[in-house]
């Protein structure tokens, strides 16, 4: 493993007047091209942690290590400058035309004109605004989740190798959530920034984290670990308590179905449209029209039932929790999986869901599922 | 004696002293932004000063504007300056006020955003600060120059310039056939003094308000 890309030791907040520290002796490594999240309860202090990393909030004892370097006592100003800033809303200066937002970091770093046109106009394509349609507006005649993304195209444009973002989504709605959240982890993938990632939502630290540090009072690190990991297995009674119940189900949605999980159920083929045809081999069989499979065949006190289904496809898109999904839903003995070419690779039975949860759990190579091509072309750029 | 025989003897002096009494009160304003802006972005971030400097700027606005011109005619003597300096007195309250209510009303993550994008202090005051406030500010200047307008005319008991002369010449030349036109052409002056304070004041909020905070 190589060496942190940020290193925070012993780090230190006390406000004046406060007894006690905001943030208490704070150990924490990110490396690079990592997603950490931040997580906890509000008033934690998980945020001024993440702003004494780009010192709007200065230390009052401990160290900051960037790349090697010391940056504790560094010019604040010159820091902030290779280290993008996202916050609720985009904190857009409302007087500014997009394109001037965009390009403040730029005009910082004192780049020519004749460079800065041309790098804001790739920023907002990046973040799927259209250039000629969004770069003259300002920022009250966006929409919240435009908004977010003029931020994040903002914090991008001097190609910053850190990303601390505050809680970036908090702002608007469930669905647009989603979509922005998607799109940044897509875009994650293009640019592979170090971002260190507030947010006091669960859901949002398991979807977007590599690792998640689950922090407590004082900003103390309860935990530190893969989600998948730290749903499965909680370090302590305050993660226990901060996960919730059911932490277990949230992981189920993190985890590949892999071949080596599924079992052969017997298998019956039939003509298209013919499935009464079929003899049953069994209690429960998979029926194949033409290769694919169309449903279950199963006999239940003598009678024969047949359970259209829908199968799923094996990839890294598809999860435990999917698998769950359809057993529930349609009731079926085991969830049907499919290859790349829709032939039956295999049946998913309930009882390997718990020994898929405890191997993942065990072993530290899981983060989080990487995405696939179809999750990267298929985000809506009109949010 | 019809009033365009006496605009026929009087008009050129009354032209004089609508240029002077525009003049003074745009002089007045303009001294009175500079002083007062300058006292509002020093103190703003500090809510003692705040309330000291707007106090003070109060109790000035409080003198009867008769008493200061004639205290600061042993100082100043007559025309111009005592005019100037007690009309620059009277508008900083507006402008101070406003100055320090606009800057301290900027959104708090919008100018942790300028500087989390590494502007300077400096920077941040004069590109987002200032800017986002301007639109308060300009207001406290434009009251303080409306206010000006009718305070100027008393500069005459000091022989200040402006409008005030010709209703000052009426008043003191009652009972004569122009004593009427010279109050009426004093006042008919200081309300179009006013009124094009007024447009003024609307197309320069147009021109220097970013269209992103207005509308």
């Amino acid at each position: 493993m190589t060496d942190p890309f940020i290193q925070l030791e012993k780090l230190t907040k006390t406000f004046p007047g406060i007894a006690e520290p905001a943030v208490d002796s704070l150990d924490l490594d990110v490396h690079e091209g990592e997603i950490v999240m931040l997580v906890g309860p509000s008033g934690c202090g998980k945020t001024t942690t993440m702003k004494m990393i780009n010192r709007l909030v200065e230390p009052t004892s401990g160290r900051i290590v960037i790349d090697g370097q010391d940056v504790t006592d560094a010019n604040p100003d010159e820091l902030r400058r290779s280290i993008g800033y996202v916050i609720q809303q985009g904190g857009l200066f409302p007087h500014m035309r997009v394109r001037d937002n965009v390009a403040a970091v730029l005009q910082l770093l004192k780049w020519p004109a004749a460079r800065i046109a041309p790098r804001v106009d790739e920023m907002l394509d990046l973040v799927g605004l259209d250039p000629s349609e969004y770069r003259d507006r300002y920022p009250k005649q966006l929409s919240g989740g435009q908004r977010q993304r003029v931020g994040v195209a903002r914090a991008l444009a001097a190609d910053p190798p850190i990303m601390l973002l505050d809680e970036p989504f908090g702002a608007v709605d469930p669905i647009v959530r989603e979509h922005l959240q998607n799109e940044f982890l897509r875009l994650q993938q293009e640019i592979c920034k170090t971002i260190v990632f507030v947010t006091h939502d669960l859901a949002e630290a398991v979807k977007m984290g590599d690792r998640i540090a689950i922090v407590g009072d004082h900003s103390v690190v309860a935990q530190f670990d893969a989600p998948a990991r730290i749903l499965a297995y909680p370090a302590n009674d305050f993660v226990h308590d901060f996960l919730g119940e059911n932490a277990e189900l949230r992981a189920l949605s993190l985890i590949e179905i892999s071949p080596d999980m599924l079992s052969n159920f017997p298998s019956i083929s039939v003509a298209r449209g013919n499935v009464e045809s079929a003899q049953v081999q069994g209690p429960a069989s998979v029926v194949l029209e033409a290769g694919q499979p169309v449903g279950w065949l199963t006999v239940d006190a003598g009678e024969r039932h047949f359970l259209p289904v829908k199968p799923l496809a094996l990839g890294p898109e598809t999860t435990l929790s999917d698998a769950l999904g359809q057993m529930v839903r349609d009731g079926a003995p085991a969830a049907i999986l499919v290859d790349d070419a829709g032939h039956l690779a295999g049946c998913l039975e309930f009882s390997a869901v718990p020994r898929a949860v405890a191997r993942a759990a065990a072993s530290s190579s899981v983060s989080r599922r990487p995405r696939t091509e179809e999750e990267v072309s298929g985000v809506d750029h009109d949010v | 004696m019809t009033y365009s025989e006496y605009w026929s003897y009087f008009g050129e002096d009354l032209f004089q002293q609508f240029g002077e009494h525009l003049t003074v009160v745009l002089l007045a304003t303009l001294l009175g932004s500079i002083v007062g802006v300058a006292t509002g972005i020093a103190v703003y971030r500090i809510p003692t000063a705040s309330a000291l400097a707007i106090r003070a700027s109060g109790v000035l606005l409080t003198i009867p504007s008769l008493a200061l011109y004639v205290l600061l005619l042993g100082l100043l003597g007559l025309g111009w300056p005592p005019v100037l300096t007690a009309l620059t007195l009277y508008s900083l309250l507006p402008i101070v006020q406003n100055t320090i209510v606009g800057l301290q009303g900027v959104d708090k993550p919008t100018i942790e955003a300028a500087a989390a994008i590494g502007m300077s202090r400096r920077r941040r005051l004069v590109r987002v600060e200032i800017p986002i406030a301007w639109p308060i500010i300009l207001t406290g200047i434009r009251v303080s120059a409306l206010l000006l307008v009718s305070t100027a005319a008393i500069g005459a008991i000091v022989r200040g310039p402006g409008l005030g002369g010709a209703i000052y010449d009426g008043l003191n030349s009652i009972g004569t056939p122009t004593a009427l036109y010279s109050a009426l052409s004093g006042i008919g002056g200081i309300i179009i003094v006013g009124l094009i304070l007024n447009v003024a004041f609307m197309v320069l909020a147009r021109l220097t308000i970013s269209r992103g905070l207005s509308d």
